[in-house]
């Protein structure tokens, strides 16, 4: 008895989505001539938001393939979030797929399977049919069942238009098709002609009254004009992918849900290639060059972006944004070190695009709008203090405390966050810097420190220099670090200020 | 079944027989497309003229595609193992289309709204459609003249003329001299067209 009252309550409760870090962006915040504004969640980067606004365009126009862009910065400057924005605002039709390059190492397939898997998902294929089918608002439906029980139905089905009315004679799958969609008179249905899969519209208006009781699901149509029966084009998109998971042989669509597609041969490709450049010519088919998004793009290795160079120059290639938060690093399976971990010749062919670090003012505005999305009221104290702990330490910490501090003002029952409140979380909570500089401090103390010194000393020629220098700076700033730990939070931008 | 289809001619290739009263007209087309036509030998009148798509698959059949005259079956919608799971119901009007030599004939048959003002015959020439409405909401029916359309002529309302004997709706429009002229011409290029002799026809 209790448990069926729970559900009951959590069925009247509106549905309520999971927030994400990136959930706030609802597109690029862009006007008609690609001025970027604060809106759509989105805040700062112009100049990066400008440059992908010209990279929509050249998808929209659809007549270029394989280009490439790259966003590069340094990390939680919005390369995601921008990413994001330019999926949101292609909308839903368009073939966006989003991977992280470490998504390609896998037991069961290759690296660049995996790759030619997610570059053929990014390309649409837009197939268009055209069916015949009967629209109309159902009059009555008729079912005669025979007398016995046992034997087949059969019925009758009265349809109209708002010109005209035609009954047609049902055979036991029809009735049964009618009974399952739970179609009754007043129903505006179609049925297609040449399957006789039936689909409910809607209600009629004209069947609408003051004080039904209706679902807040159902929606009220008007009564179809003209004849019942009409031709109508009916568009599909599917993505390359998933015409060749179909025709693998040995797997079959099944797969598609599975996802255990295992490795496509090349031959499947080619003839599915050849098969809708046919289409094309046809004119029964149109390709939809979408977005292929590489996040964390350095961490492909050097066959892989061999593999990219050549992926790109196929004619079927979508439009590949790659995004790396890497500065001067080696490539991936290599000694050699490369901009952003990426080959020099893969490089040459991308479009870069910088973000840079947020202003104060940017860092506020961000904040504001995730406060609204995660839904938690702060009062201007509060949005100060957690300002310039985006500045200080880092936005992602800052966005992290939102939760953390709305929690903590609960507790002392508390109505709005207040800086005391943010205060505690970050006495809670280390962010980064506080965390690299303890175990700088104590880190022989840890497990395995002398052996990890050993190893650094050994590997001491090979350390860059600013890499020592950066250490060395931390080393003496946790001399201060010590002395602000137990200070009031006031304190603390001082504290860093090395 | 048919394993190997034949090569489709590149010209199209007419034959012609004679059953009944009637002489049949059979066209292959360059792109594997067939068409029939059926004329009345004492009159010459066009009496069915119907089409049918390439078949381009073994498990595929293309029914033929009546444009002029009457179709054997009404509306039915097949499942799978092509058994009927809807169709229309007898007591439908149907729809034929006809011809004849001065003009273009439509019958809505098995109708019944008894008075005449019931019927609303109508031609749109700017949509270049011919509608027809009733009254009670019971019958709509919206259709054009597919030879006009593809010469570009256009429709007059004084060309259209209708009546209603029970249970039949007959609505005529008058053909132009153009058109006139024009079958004129293919009647006589079909008059060349031998007879296939049906006695001599090898049977398989």
């Amino acid at each position: 008895m209790d448990v069926a009252k729970i559900s009951e309550a959590k069925d009247l409760q509106t549905r309520m989505e999971r927030i994400g870090a990136h959930s706030h962006i609802r597109g690029l915040g862009l006007n008609d001539s690609l001025e970027a504004r604060a809106s759509e969640g989105m805040v700062g980067q112009s100049k990066a938001r400008k440059g992908v606004g010209i990279i929509y365009q050249m998808i929209k126009e659809g007549n270029l393939s394989g280009r490439g862009v790259l966003l590069a910065g340094q990390p939680g400057t919005g390369k995601t979030a921008i990413a994001m924005g330019l999926a949101q605002t292609l909308g839903a039709e368009a073939a966006f797929t989003s991977i992280a390059a470490s998504e390609i190492y896998s037991h069961e397939m290759s690296k660049t399977e995996a790759l030619t898997q997610a570059i053929r998902r990014s390309i649409a294929v837009r197939i268009k049919e055209e069916t015949e089918m009967i629209e109309g608002e159902v009059i009555e439906i008729q079912i005669d069942r025979p007398a016995s029980g046992t034997g087949s139905k059969s019925g009758k089905l009265t349809l109209k238009t708002t010109d005209m009315e035609t009954v047609y004679d049902l055979g036991g799958k029809m009735i049964d098709a009618l009974t399952k969609e739970k179609v009754t008179s007043g129903d505006v249905i179609t049925i297609d002609k040449a399957t006789g899969r039936i689909t409910r519209l809607g209600r009629s208006f004209t069947r609408s009254k003051d004080f039904e009781v209706v679902g807040s699901n159902v929606k009220f149509v008007q009564c179809p004009e003209g004849e019942l029966q009409k031709r109508k084009e009916v568009v599909h998109t599917v993505n390359l992918h998933e015409i060749d998971v179909i025709n693998s042989r040995n797997q079959g669509f099944m797969a598609l849900f599975s996802g255990d597609t295992g490795e496509i041969k090349p031959e499947v490709r080619e003839q599915i290639n050849t098969k809708v450049g046919e289409w094309r010519e046809e004119g029964k088919a149109e390709i939809v060059p979408g977005v292929l998004f590489i996040d964390e793009v350095h961490m492909l290795d050097i066959e892989c972006f061999s593999f990219l160079n050549q992926a790109m120059e196929n004619e079927l290639a979508p439009i590949i944004i790659m995004a790396s938060n890497r500065g001067i690093t080696t490539i991936r399976g290599t000694d050699q070190s490369s901009p952003h971990g990426i080959p020099i010749d893969l490089l040459d062919r991308l479009l870069i695009i910088p973000t840079v670090p947020y202003s104060e003012d940017e860092i506020r505005k961000i904040l504001k709008i995730r406060l609204e999305e995660e839904d938690v009221d702060m009062s201007d104290d509060g949005l100060d203090a957690l300002t310039r702990l985006g500045v200080e330490t880092s936005l992602r910490y800052a966005i992290q405390t939102i939760t953390t501090s709305a929690l903590v003002c609960a507790k002392r029952k508390g109505s709005q966050v207040e800086a005391q409140d943010i205060a505690k979380v970050y006495s809670l909570f280390v962010d980064v810097q506080r965390s690299t500089q303890y175990l700088q401090e104590y880190n022989e103390m840890y497990m395995f420190s002398e052996k990890q010194d050993k190893s650094l000393f050994a590997s001491r020629a090979s350390v860059p220099m600013s890499v020592i220098n950066v250490t060395l700076k931390l080393m003496a700033a946790s001399n201060k670090f010590q002395l602000s730990h137990n200070r009031s939070y006031g304190a603390i931008g001082s504290a860093f200020g090395c | 079944m048919m394993m190997q289809q034949s090569q489709p001619p590149t010209q199209p290739t007419v034959t012609a027989i004679i059953s009944g009263n009637r002489k049949k007209f059979h066209t292959s087309l360059p792109d594997g497309s067939e068409s029939v036509e059926e004329y009345d030998t004492s009159n010459g009148a066009l009496m069915v003229r119907k089409r049918r798509e390439k078949v381009t698959t073994a498990s595929e059949t293309k029914t033929w595609k009546y444009e002029v005259g009457e179709p054997e079956a009404r509306m039915a919608i097949l499942d799978g193992n092509s058994q009927t799971i809807m169709t229309e119901n007898v007591n439908n009007p149907i729809f034929v289309v006809q011809d004849s030599v001065p003009s273009y004939v439509w019958r809505v048959r098995n109708i019944f709204y008894p008075q005449e003002k019931t019927y609303q015959v109508s031609c749109q020439p700017r949509d270049r459609k011919i509608t027809i409405r009733t009254t009670n909401k019971k019958y709509f029916k919206v259709f054009n003249i597919p030879d006009m359309d593809a010469l570009g002529l256009p429709y007059e309302e004084d060309k259209l003329s209708w009546s209603y004997s029970s249970p039949t709706l007959i609505i005529r429009y008058e053909k132009p001299p153009q058109i006139k002229r024009l079958e004129e011409e293919k009647r006589k290029e079909r008059e060349k067209v031998p007879v296939v002799d049906q006695e001599n026809c090898k049977t398989q």
